[in-house]
């Protein structure tokens, strides 16, 4: 199943405070897209909202099947249903119990198994290990492992759901750089068979070079939206983040981005 | 571990005030027995009496409660997602005490065998609630947890047993007026299962039954809650009744144990605690063996409680918070690690 996710005026209220006001987007199916915006923008709120973790008080979030024309309205599917097409991961981590990474990953499958993992629930959780390259870490504890390699133990959590669609916060924020461009490689990967990725970003050249859409907030408004290339605009870049953007062609087609502050 | 229990169960029958020969306590088992199937013969002998009033009824009602403290200390730890949680730090028990102790007091256990249960679980429930209700609103604000959150939790939970505690002393003050009836609730209140007979398996036995099912129930998605609630959520995990369920499971087990033999400290922290430490943390697992410890355990400590001074007897309750608390110190420095 291939999932395009529909945002319509999304509005979220934290503490009485608007986090979110009327955010619309589109996260197409088989493509990454990346959330960007300053400190305190609402990233996460907005995968949080999607992820059904933070309550929308008013809009609406729907699924799109690209094959079978259909669609499904979030908020009137169970909370099951909706653990069995999006996955998310948060940005941090905590461990109060020594559960081994491979037990940890095998919980990621709780939509299905309900407590009862099968062989296939093992097999998924294991090629996911293997394909965030931590194979070897299944039997170790998840309270006696680094910070990065408990963000991979989490992100192979839900990877191991293989649900249609994957919400990540902030995926690269304690991975080493060759573990961060292999799992964007990975997720690259996972679009081309058709997943929907969703990622918060502070990197705004990584999200220039391997991210298909760019949604980017602003005090929990879309400032813009659009291709990498289309949407991080010199006048986009100052406004948002008080920035200033230099782009160097180096030739082969690609592009580098080089960004300064002026004022400190 | 369930050869160990199996091993405490028989010299708990076997060891106690009256010195019986062991081979006088085999027949007499042996004839109470064939009388509960109409097939012995002629009236009890001495032997066949003490056990199947005594020591019979006493070693199931330890082995209930040892087992019931330990399931609530599982259900806590992980509905908390602390290895410090459990009935007696987070004032559980004392809520159940204190309840229980306002019934005793109004004399209203003369009614209903049911009433002093009740009472306790009642008391049990509303704790667990209050402290929810205000560990959550410190949740909301700051998503991110750790140490803060944990002082917070046992802070609560201090200030909820110092409360609790300070009725139930205000209630054992005016009840001094009448000097048995005092006597007779500060020995329960010290925990203990002196004189415990078949109505207190009674009492016990439907309360630890029913809370081991609900918690058995709970016990994966107690595992997907490890992961931190905002993630089970995302899992399909309804924190809503997760949470509900599991208060409901910790009152009805703790409410039971408090009510026979009042509060019997940190049995549902050393053994839940342990266990983990043995098997690992998966909640069926950690449940199902923390149950058959908790029963080895309690049946142990009373066994020392009633033989090391026999005829006289100690408080188990006593007992437990002398190895308990200075464990649960160690816990707590222990947790001081950076992380």
């Amino acid at each position: 199943m291939n999932l395009t996710l529909v945002v319509d005026n999304l509005r979220v209220k934290k503490i009485g405070r608007m986090v979110l006001g009327n955010v619309s987007a589109v996260f197409p199916a088989g493509s990454v897209t990346a959330v960007v915006g300053p400190n305190g923008a609402g990233k996460s709120t907005l995968l949080r909202a999607l992820a059904g973790v933070d309550h929308a008080d008013s809009g609406t979030v729907i699924a799109k099947d690209t094959a079978q024309s259909q669609t499904t309205n979030l908020a009137q599917i169970t909370p099951q249903e909706r653990a069995q097409l999006l996955a998310w991961v948060p940005d941090h981590h905590d461990a109060p119990f020594a559960y081994t990474v491979l037990e940890t990953v095998l919980l990621g499958r709780y939509p299905w198994h309900a407590g009862n993992p099968q062989a296939a629930d093992v097999s998924a959780a294991e090629s996911a290990l293997a394909n965030l390259g931590i194979a070897h870490l299944q039997k170790r504890h998840v309270t006696a492992i680094s910070s990065g390699e408990r963000q991979r133990t989490m992100l192979a959590r839900a990877l191991a759901a293989k649900t249609p669609v994957l919400l990540l916060d902030e995926p690269l924020a304690n991975l080493d750089i060759g573990a961060g461009l292999r799992l964007l490689g990975y997720l690259r990967q996972l679009t081309q068979a058709g997943q929907t990725v969703v990622l918060s970003l502070h990197d705004l050249g990584l999200a220039y070079r391997h991210c298909d859409y760019l949604v980017c907030l602003d005090r929990g408004k879309i400032a813009a939206v659009g291709t990498p290339a289309t949407a991080l605009t010199a006048e986009l870049l100052q406004e948002v983040f008080g920035i200033t953007m230099q782009v160097v062609d180096l030739g082969n087609g690609l592009n580098q981005l080089f960004f300064s502050v002026e004022k400190i | 571990m369930f050869g160990v229990l199996i091993i405490a169960l028989i010299l708990a029958v076997l060891l106690g005030a009256s010195d019986l020969p062991r081979v006088t306590v085999a027949q007499a088992l042996w004839q109470a027995l064939l009388r509960l199937f109409g097939a012995a013969a002629g009236p009890p002998e001495m032997a066949e009496t003490i056990l199947a009033t005594v020591r019979l009824p006493r070693v199931l009602v330890v082995a209930c409660s040892g087992g019931a403290l330990a399931v609530a200390g599982v259900v806590s730890q992980g509905l908390f997602r602390n290895e410090l949680a459990s009935p007696s730090v987070l004032g559980t028990e004392a809520g159940g005490s204190c309840a229980a102790a306002l019934v005793f007091y109004l004399g209203s256990m003369a009614q209903h065998w049911l009433v002093v249960p009740v009472a306790a679980a009642t008391g049990a429930l509303l704790t667990t609630m209050c402290l929810l209700r205000i560990t959550d609103k410190s949740d909301s604000i700051s998503s991110g947890a750790g140490n803060q959150d944990l002082a917070r939790l046992l802070l609560v939970g201090l200030a909820l047993s110092a409360t609790a505690g300070a009725i139930t002393s205000l209630v054992v003050s005016l009840a001094l007026e009448d000097y048995l009836k005092a006597s007779a609730m500060l020995h329960w209140l010290f925990g203990g299962f002196i004189g415990k007979g078949w109505e207190h398996v009674e009492m016990i036995l439907p309360l630890f039954i029913l809370g081991t099912a609900i918690a058995w129930t709970l016990a994966p998605k107690l595992d997907v809650l490890a992961l931190g609630a905002d993630v089970a959520t995302s899992l399909g995990v309804e924190q809503r009744r997760l949470r509900r369920k599991a208060i409901v499971a910790i009152a009805l087990l703790v409410g039971g144990s408090v009510a026979v033999a009042g509060a019997v400290p940190f049995v549902g922290l050393i053994v839940p605690h342990a266990t983990r430490a043995l098997i690992g943390p998966k909640h069926r697992a950690l449940l199902m063996m923390s149950l058959v410890n908790g029963m080895t355990l309690l049946l142990i400590a009373d066994l020392i409680a009633r033989t090391v001074r026999a005829p006289r007897e100690m408080e188990v309750g006593v007992l437990t918070a002398l190895i308990g608390a200075p464990f649960f110190l160690w816990l707590l420095l222990k947790q001081r690690r950076p992380t």
